[in-house]
């Protein structure tokens, strides 16, 4: 199978209910409890956005325990 | 074949009748077999009626009244002239009549058909037809139904179809072909796991078959079956094989078919994952049409002129296709010919009234019998989603149903409630309950349960008063031992996350693991401060400065289940290590799952021989102080096997666990001293576990329970375990991953991220809650490998779950658990092809005294080199090694070279350290070369010099080793010799003494050279073999397989004359064979022997046999593709001329040879030919295509060659085969039956000669170096020498 240019798939960045976060390519169907975060996007475009918003990595549950 | 005989009604055989033809020759007919059908005729159809339709039938259809003949040098023509009776019977049941049916016997002579009509027990008649498979095939019984029909006034005849298209034979259809056919990987399914002592090749199939449901049927039929199952079955191979560009066999129905017409033809798809079914009909269809078709004869014969072509030059998957059959009413079959079963899959789809129904026949030697099942599940599913969801990219169609998911990816079971405490509160819990009883042991120190927590508890309060709270990360540079576990233990209480930092460990990782993650406080000895970085931004905590007393009380502090419980750090093949952060609910359901894995209790004493650095190293004491048991930790990093071993011993431990790479080690010491004290259970893990050394665990190592455990940092620890009882050997390169342990699941995906069949290689995720929160620090890269689950909502009905990408290629077993085969970014594809290094690593170590094997794609600068690195034998074996993989591996898997290691390099954490391993020298020597030393080295060292091409060369290096082939052997020879005219100089010479200094020694000396014959291998018990060389073949030939047959069978190879630069004329064959037959009366008078003869050798070890009647027990005869005389030069066979076309030949030979340079041998030559063998000659060099050669008279030119081959016509017309009583043992090449060579039938010369073997998948040239055939001559060899 040829490769399309890795800028032609587009992912989508996707949040869970823990507010943890991750990436995944848009054919693929958002498996349940993950909420997608803004458009479609590139690859690095999306990795850029989960760096801007995954600022804290512990699970909404600790934050708010701790707080 | 000439065209002497052929009249209007002598016909020439079609390709695939002249190889059928062949085949029955030599005795052997499979992969074909007699072909039946039987019909049942009801009480309608009178019996007269019947008969006189049927007779219509025998008398006037080819089939029936077909005849062969052969003539002088193998031609083969077909008449019209034979007579096929209809036998009548008695009334029968079915059985018995199939069974009568079944007997029948065809054979090309007298009865190449049999027909039988039967009344049946009820009011029906039944009529056999039986045919030698020359005559035809289930195609061709169908135009014998249709006569039959006509015959009876059911239907009308069809119109006679117009005679197909003559196969273009061309140059060019074939380049087309090759082109394709070399640009796409034959496809295959995947094999089950042999070892080397399982090769005993069987002829056994298995059969499976499914019957698609009627909405997929009309689906697939609805417009033709061949486009929609051809791109469901690319589509399955492509998620089987995961190859870009791959190809298979297709049989679609011939046109006409009154004789054997059903043919192969390759497909070639490169099938596109993200596209729709549609588009895959569409490629498929373009597929079915892409070039002008050849026959598959044509093709085989050209890929099979290439040693490295598949053994399945086709495919090693065929489909046949079957169109619905209508019979009139009142008509049925009982039986129908399957097609021949010549490839490792074949598979059939035939359109019926109850559906298509897709039948797999498969060896069983090289599948599980599961698979096939599963497979054919698999394309039924593909035909079903095509339909259902025409939308979806075939990529994403799934092929494991969710039911079989769930049990594949199933954890080991479990069904004890868990837990909710964390893992330090369990354990405290056991200081309460078992208050003395010993839990650490380490050196002197002695810790109870109780001493233990209230130690721990002391330092919690300090270092909560110090601050740390939940998710504090606390750094422990402390060595392994008691205090350490209690500083562990301390800091959990206290809510931090603790860090383990190996005090030995490189100062730049500590810094980075110490400044990474933003440690608050360091808890460590005064002895390693210097260790800690300048200016750190933490508290430091000596151990040595506190002596707070111990208390009963932990801190008051809550643990949140998804809190942190502990940052370990990778050790990071590529930039930094990053820090995996686990929080602790999983880390506590995972600990309480693995202590009921490995059944664990109060009574556990275990000794973790792993690093702190490493978290496996943790769960082994966390786990046992969980369940109430003691661990044993070694005081000191380095203790030796005896140590280990002696501290089990001393302590009474029931349990241990050991990095793999120490295993190695330890089991040895203990197999040579028996030492080992009886255990439970031994863990261990870490890297590929090889079945020899899992072997040695199981017998020196002296315990119950076995258990392999894997999984990244990132998943927790150990998540998945293989546990067996010792002594449980598996099917594998590696010991499996077996199952994953506590609330987990285990997935074999594809790059689609779709499950992976059985068998079928792909990269291994880890998903449920035993998985880590991410990287310290480092979103994008968590985000990258912890991605969303798609199957754990539908298989645990879980939401937002994650999944691990592990990197690591695994499959699922056919028992379903999980097996290893290599790291994901070692994935090795050079030309198309994924290369598995297990195989090739699985093939060394296959090898005498290899204990350890890598294989590797190495970069060395812009050149990626597949090397291998073995463990074991002595160093200077690389080039044994090397060649002996050439019998094991296919070319593109070979590594390009074999390095020896005395051990393979580890990194600080036990593990394998792959940047250390060495680069083997390009292929040059180590040291300069040696200069001449006196005038006759100094010549022939230029010669050498100039000839290799290496201006280095020196004295004693070998000439084969530098790259040297056996033509520059040759020209060298012929150089050397004019410069000693006097002196016999012969090729074996030049393999006793391939150095210029060896041959020069030789040469002055005397009375050295002019050997005819070379040792290929002198030791060995077993009696000697002898290789007689076909035409122009070099000895060296032989070398495959004599390393094949092994150190313990001495092998000797006769040069070939032809290849000496002495012409003599006309030499007999007796004389050619007298030197020989001298040699071997020297050597082995009354000894026992065994001849080897290949092609025109065949004939020269015939002869030897004969001259050595009596004086050698000859134990076996072995004939490899040894051919008569073709129609060219047989005498008697009077060749035909157009008119004028004689004369013109003769003034073109005359203008030919006034040209040559071998003028003077070709009139010698000439002027031996009788009359009949000059216009066979004239007749000869008229058939050629390509102008006569005038190159001569080196031995590499093809004037030459052509001398050489019409010399050996002549010595071969005039010579005269005798019977002898031998043993024979012979050998066909596929490709010389498909080209339908005039091979010999040794049993019309020896009554005790068996019918051929045929090797398929090689040609003439190259079968001797077939491995295929190798194996089969071993075996007939040692039968031959064991039999009495």
């Amino acid at each position: 199978m040829t490769q399309p240019n890795e800028t032609q798939i587009l992912w989508r960045v996707l949040r869970n209910c823990e507010g943890r976060y991750s990436i995944a390519r848009v054919t693929h169907l958002i498996p349940e409890g993950w909420t997608p975060v803004g458009a479609d996007a590139p690859r690095t475009i999306c990795m850029d956005r989960i760096a801007e918003l995954w600022t804290d990595m512990r699970p909404l549950s600790v934050q708010e325990a701790v707080a | 074949m000439s065209k002497d005989f052929l009249t209007p009604t002598a016909l020439p055989l079609t390709p695939i009748e002249r190889r059928i033809y062949a085949h029955d020759n030599v005795g052997e007919l499979a992969p074909f077999t007699f072909e039946m059908l039987i019909l049942e005729f009801d009480h309608r159809y009178a019996r007269t009626d019947l008969i006189a339709a049927i007779t219509d039938v025998l008398t006037n259809h080819p089939v029936f009244t077909a005849q062969f003949e052969t003539h002088t040098g193998g031609a083969v023509t077909r008449h019209d002239t034979g007579q096929t009776p209809l036998v009548m019977h008695e009334a029968a049941n079915l059985d018995f009549i199939r069974a009568h049916a079944a007997y029948h016997s065809p054979d090309l002579t007298n009865h190449p058909a049999y027909a039988d009509l039967w009344p049946n027990d009820s009011t029906g008649q039944i009529l056999t037809l039986v045919l030698h498979p020359i005559l035809g095939d289930d195609a061709t019984f169908e135009t014998i139904e249709t006569a039959l029909w006509a015959a009876l006034d059911l239907r009308n005849a069809p119109d006679a179809l117009p005679a197909p298209a003559a196969d273009p034979q061309t140059q060019n259809a074939r380049n087309i072909w090759r082109e394709l056919m070399n640009n796409h990987q034959v496809a295959r399914l995947p094999h089950r796991y042999v070892t080397n002592d399982q090769v005993t090749p069987t002829s056994k199939r298995l059969t499976h078959q499914i019957t698609l449901p009627p909405q997929v049927s009309s689906f697939v039929g609805d417009d033709g079956m061949a486009a929609p199952l051809v791109a469901a079955l690319g589509i399955v191979l492509s998620r089987y094989g995961a190859q870009d560009a791959l190809r298979f066999a297709v049989a679609l129905p011939p046109h006409t078919a009154d004789r054997r017409s059903t043919d192969l033809r390759p497909v070639c798809l490169t099938p596109d994952l993200t596209a729709p079914f549609g588009n895959a009909v569409h490629l498929a269809t373009h597929a079915l049409t892409a070039a002008q078709p050849v026959s598959s004869e044509t093709l085989v014969q050209d890929q099979l002129a290439h040693a490295d072509a598949d053994p399945y030059p086709m495919g090693a998957i065929s489909l046949y296709l079957r169109p619905r059959r209508d019979l009139p009413e009142g008509i049925c079959h009982h039986q129908r010919p399957m097609p021949c079963s010549a490839e490792e899959l074949v598979l059939t789809a035939e359109d019926t009234p109850q559906g298509i129904v897709i039948h797999a026949d498969a060896d069983a030697a090289m599948f599980e019998p599961d698979l096939i099942d599963r497979f054919l599940q698999h394309l039924q599913r593909v035909l079903r989603s095509g339909l259902d969801q025409p939308a979806l990219p075939v990529g994403r169609m799934p092929l494991i149903a969710d039911a079989e998911l769930d049990t594949l990816s199933a954890p080991y079971p479990d069904g004890t409630p868990i837990d909710q405490r964390a893992t330090h509160e369990i354990i405290a819990a056991h200081a309460r309950t078992t208050p003395d009883k010993i839990a650490v042991i380490c050196g002197a120190d002695r810790l109870t349960h109780s001493q233990l927590d209230a130690h721990a508890n002391a330092l919690a309060h300090r270092l909560h008063a110090a601050g740390v709270k939940a998710e504090t990360p606390v750094a422990i540079l402390i060595e392994r031992g008691a205090a350490a576990i209690t500083a562990i233990l301390a800091v959990l209480k206290a809510g931090g996350a603790y860090i383990p930092v190996e005090p030995d460990h490189p100062s730049s990782r500590n810094h980075h693991i110490l400044t990474d993650a933003g440690v608050a406080v360091v808890l460590t000895r005064r002895s390693f401060r210097d260790r800690l970085p300048k200016g750190l931004a933490a508290q430091i905590i000596c151990l040595d400065d506190l002596d707070d007393a111990p208390r009963s009380d932990a801190p008051d502090v809550r643990i949140h289940p998804d809190q942190l419980a502990y940052v370990m750090y990778t050790s990071g093949s590529t930039g930094k290590p990053k820090g995996v952060a686990v929080e602790h609910g999983p880390l506590s359901h995972h600990n309480q799952a693995t202590a009921r894995v490995y059944e664990m209790s109060a009574e556990s004493r275990e000794l973790p021989f792993l690093p702190f650095s490493s978290d496996g190293g943790h769960e082994r004491w966390m786990v046992p102080l969980m369940v109430g048991g003691s661990v044993v930790i070694p005081d000191g990093p380095l203790w030796t096997p005896e140590q280990t071993l002696g501290a089990m011993r001393e302590h009474g431990c029931n349990n241990a666990s050991i990095p793999t790479t120490y295993l190695q080690q330890l089991a040895e010491w203990a197999e040579d001293t028996g030492t080992a004290p009886p255990m439970r259970l031994y863990s261990f893990g870490g890297e590929g576990l090889a079945q020899s050394t899992f072997d040695l665990l199981s017998s020196a190592l002296n315990a119950n329970t076995l258990i392999n455990g894997y999984g990244p940092t990132e998943t927790i620890m150990t998540p998945m375990v293989w546990k067996v009882a010792a002594g449980t050997r598996f099917q594998g390169t590696y010991a499996p991953l077996g199952r994953a342990v506590g609330n987990r699941r285990v997935y074999v995906l594809d790059e689609e991220m779709m499950p992976c069949p059985q068998s079928v290689v792909g990269e291994i995720y880890l998903g449920g809650t035993g998985v880590a929160r991410g990287y310290v620090g480092q979103p994008q890269v968590t985000a990258d490998r912890f991605i969303p689950d798609p199957f754990g909502p539908a298989l645990d009905g879980t939401s937002g779950a994650r999944l691990y990408r592990t990197g690591d290629q695994g499959r699922w077993r056919e028992d379903g658990t999980v097996e290893f085969v290599g790291r994901v970014d070692l994935q090795i594809k050079i030309n198309g092809y994924r290369i598995e290094p297990g195989e090739i690593e699985a093939a060394l170590l296959g090898e005498p005294d290899v204990t350890e094997a890598l294989v590797l794609l190495r970069e060395d600068g812009t050149a990626k080199r597949l090397i291998g690195y073995v463990t074991g034998p002595a160093a200077g074996n690389e080039d044994t090694l090397r060649r002996a993989l050439e019998s094991k591996l296919p070319k593109h898997m070979l590594p390009e070279a074999v390095v020896v290691l005395d051990k393979m390099p580890t990194n600080p954490n036990a593990k394998l350290d792959r940047a250390a391993l060495p680069l083997p020298e390009m292929r040059s020597r180590q040291t300069q070369g040696v200069a001449a030393a006196s005038k006759s080295e100094k010549q022939v060292l230029t010669l050498w010099r100039d000839l290799l091409g290496l201006p280095d060369l020196g004295v004693t290096d070998n000439f084969f080793a530098m790259g040297g082939s056996s033509l520059l052997a040759l020209k060298a020879i012929v150089g050397m010799r004019k410069q000693w005219q006097n002196v016999p100089l012969t090729v074996a010479d030049f393999f006793d003494a391939p150095t210029v200094r060896g041959i020069c020694e030789r040469i002055t000396q005397g009375g050295q050279t002019g050997r005819n014959a070379i040792t290929l291998r002198a030791s060995g018990t077993r009696p000697r073999l002898y290789c007689f060389p076909g035409l122009l073949v070099s000895t060296r030939e032989y070398l495959r397989l004599t390393d094949y047959l092994g150190p313990d069978q001495p092998v000797t190879g006769f040069l070939c004359h032809s290849l000496n630069e002495e012409k003599q004329l006309n030499v007999s064959v007796s004389d050619v064979v007298a030197d020989y037959v001298d040699h071997i009366r020297r050597e082995s008078a009354g000894a026992p022997v065994a001849f080897l003869g290949w092609s025109w050798g065949g004939l020269l070890a015939w002869e030897a046999a004969r001259q050595l009647q009596n004086e050698v027990d000859l134990k076996m005869l072995g004939m490899v593709d040894v051919c008569d005389l073709g129609t060219d030069f047989s005498p008697g066979v009077a060749p035909f001329f157009a008119p004028g076309e004689l004369a013109r030949l003769e003034a073109d030979l005359q203008t030919w040879l006034a040209r040559t340079q071998m003028r003077a041998q070709w009139d010698q030559l000439i002027n031996a030919m009788d009359p009949e063998c000059y216009l066979q000659f004239l007749r000869f060099i008229g058939n050629e295509a390509e102008p006569l050669p005038f190159d001569g008279p080196e031995i590499s030119s093809r004037e030459h060659t052509f001398w050489v081959l019409i010399d050996n016509a002549l010595v071969f017309r005039q010579h005269k085969l005798m019977p002898l009583d031998v043993p024979v043992a012979s050998f066909s090449a596929g490709d010389s039956l498909s080209r339908g060579l005039n091979l010999m039938d040794w049993r019309k010369w020896s009554a005790r000669a068996t019918p051929a073997e045929i090797v398929s998948g090689t040609n003439h040239l190259h079968i001797i170096g077939d491995p295929a055939f190798h194996d089969r001559f071993r075996m007939r060899l040692n039968a031959a020498f064991t039999a009495s």
